[in-house]
């Protein structure tokens, strides 16, 4: 029970911190607003192209909008240091998994509510078709996105205690994953190497599951994509966990807790 | 020359700070090294794709997006780093002053004109020559003025309004489609070309653009040119009652170190 209330609590706290929201127009501009002007960028580039039909890069860019989870969690682990409070989080007895992963679990649905509105802006604005979607594949895929996002965001929020700022190292993740996550580039048009590096990120496949239940793809077809897509966004948060333990170990041994 | 020092010497410190802040790094090399490559994927397969298109592009993207926040925040930061009072209480104007810190801020946003490039040369190895290189060096500085003006009007409004100065900061992808800077703007719903016309970023990727891998006419280029001198000049003079209301609410107020 204990370790539950902590995530509960380390959950909302993590949320609240967020943006500094005072006011609702900093929620509007942060969340809602950016990742839909983003997406329109991208789906008129994409229209300026022509590879692709018009569906391709808004769909692509509205399931991408779960970087906005990834882009909270991280700065919400991350910028413990910066604002001086990674001290008493680490000197307080809590349970350690609880703590971290708790970081994400309201930034899910916060995310999934993200992701419904892209759809929605996706639908009236440009004028995608829905009609024949397979409608719980899409709310799975929204799903299993935003988790691997969150994850991902764990991962990159431990990795800025060693490496960068927070937000830096998520603006960067966000730019590799507009780039290599097939919502704007197939896939198979990427170098070798790239290619290698696109299946090993935890949105790659919930983006071509959620195309696929757009148009009205069986539900069982996408059901191993986006299990893969859970597995690998898993492994990011462990291995975010084990850095962040790894961290923490270090700090205490070598007194570096506050070393920018 | 007072003026010129004080440009001199704004733009020297404004570059200083640049070099040691992440994020103005990441907007001027990281973030357009991205949006070229991508964009670059995304349109190559045009039958009249132009990679020098891309390339000034996404070169303009960087510019305008170290602008825009580097204006929104140039007032702010001196705010909180307790030395607003010291500026505002020196002999030289306000605007003069933030003037040249922008000055800096379009030197430094240079360097995504040359990663760009070098994106586009050396990691697609496309041949990248201009079409008009006199054309060119007109429209560069031309182009710059135009952002810089921009930029001096932004610094005041960041830190007179508040919730205004929040929205500022997402009229980043916006500017980048008003302004035709990855694609057409006739591809934008007819109503918002009024928009783009109205804004100097607009008709400076139309002179980069233009010069660089369009047809060059001197009698539209010249249109260009006008049209771009224009809209920057009545930006710049838009900007100067906002330096005075500024002055004028801290003074009244009593407010110019409240974060």
């Amino acid at each position: 029970m204990q370790a539950l209330r902590i995530f509960a609590v380390s959950s909302v706290f993590s949320y609240r911190a967020l943006f500094s929201w005072l006011r609702p127009s900093a929620y509007i501009a942060n969340k809602l607003a950016f990742p839909l002007l983003q997406l329109s960028f991208f789906a008129m580039i994409g229209t300026f192209g022509g590879a692709q039909p018009l569906s391709f890069y808004v769909l692509g860019n509205a399931i991408l909008v779960v970087y906005q989870a990834m882009f909270v969690v991280a700065t919400s682990v991350g910028n413990e240091r910066w604002e001086g409070t990674l001290p008493y989080v680490l000197a307080s007895p809590a349970h350690r998994v609880a703590l971290f992963f708790g970081r994400a679990s309201v930034h899910v649905l916060d995310g999934m509510l993200d992701v419904i509105v892209a759809f929605t802006f996706a639908v009236v604005v440009f004028g995608v078709d829905l009609s024949q979607a397979q409608w719980a594949g899409l709310a799975a895929g929204i799903f299993v996105a935003t988790v691997a996002a969150s994850a991902m965001g764990l991962a990159i929020g431990a990795a800025s205690f060693l490496v960068l700022d927070a937000s830096f190292l998520a603006n960067l993740a966000m730019f590799v994953v507009l780039l290599l996550s097939g919502a704007n580039v197939p896939i198979a048009e990427l170098p070798g190497w790239l290619q290698a590096v696109a299946w090993a990120l935890p949105l790659t496949r919930s983006v071509e599951a959620v195309r696929g239940y757009a148009a009205g793809a069986d539900l069982l077809s996408g059901l191993p994509l986006l299990a893969t897509d859970l597995a690998i966004g898993l492994a990011w948060a462990i291995g975010g966990y084990l850095l962040f333990s790894w961290f923490e170990e270090r700090a205490r041994r070598m007194g570096t807790l506050d070393r920018v | 020359m007072n003026v010129l020092r004080i440009l001199r010497s704004g733009a020297k410190l404004q570059l200083g700070h640049l070099a040691t802040d992440r994020l103005m790094l990441f907007g001027v090399i990281v973030q357009p090294f991205f949006i070229a490559v991508t964009v670059m994927f995304m349109l190559r397969h045009r039958p009249d794709f132009d990679p020098v298109y891309v390339v000034i592009g996404s070169a303009v993207s960087g510019l305008w997006s170290t602008v825009l926040f580097s204006g929104t925040w140039i007032i702010g930061s001196e705010r909180w780093l307790g030395t607003l009072e010291l500026v505002a209480g020196s002999p030289p104007p306000l605007m003069l002053i933030f003037a040249a810190r922008l000055l800096g801020t379009m030197a430094y946003s240079l360097l995504s004109l040359v990663l760009n490039y070098t994106v586009g040369a050396w990691l697609f190895g496309y041949e990248l020559g201009l079409r008009d290189p006199a054309g060119f060096l007109v429209s560069l500085p031309l182009a710059l003025f135009a952002l810089w003006c921009v930029g001096v009007l932004l610094a005041p409004i960041g830190v007179l309004w508040r919730p205004v100065a929040r929205f500022l900061t997402i009229l980043e992808y916006p500017v980048f489609m008003l302004g035709g800077f990855m694609f057409p703007i006739l591809l934008m719903p007819a109503w918002s070309n009024g928009i783009s016309y109205a804004l100097p970023p607009y008709w400076a990727a139309e002179a980069l653009h233009a010069t660089s891998s369009g047809t060059t006419q001197w009698a539209s280029l010249a249109a260009v040119w006008a049209a771009l001198l224009a809209t920057s000049l009545a930006t710049l003079a838009m900007a100067v009652p906002f330096y005075a209301l500024v002055l004028r609410r801290a003074r009244r107020a009593g407010t110019l170190a409240l974060t």
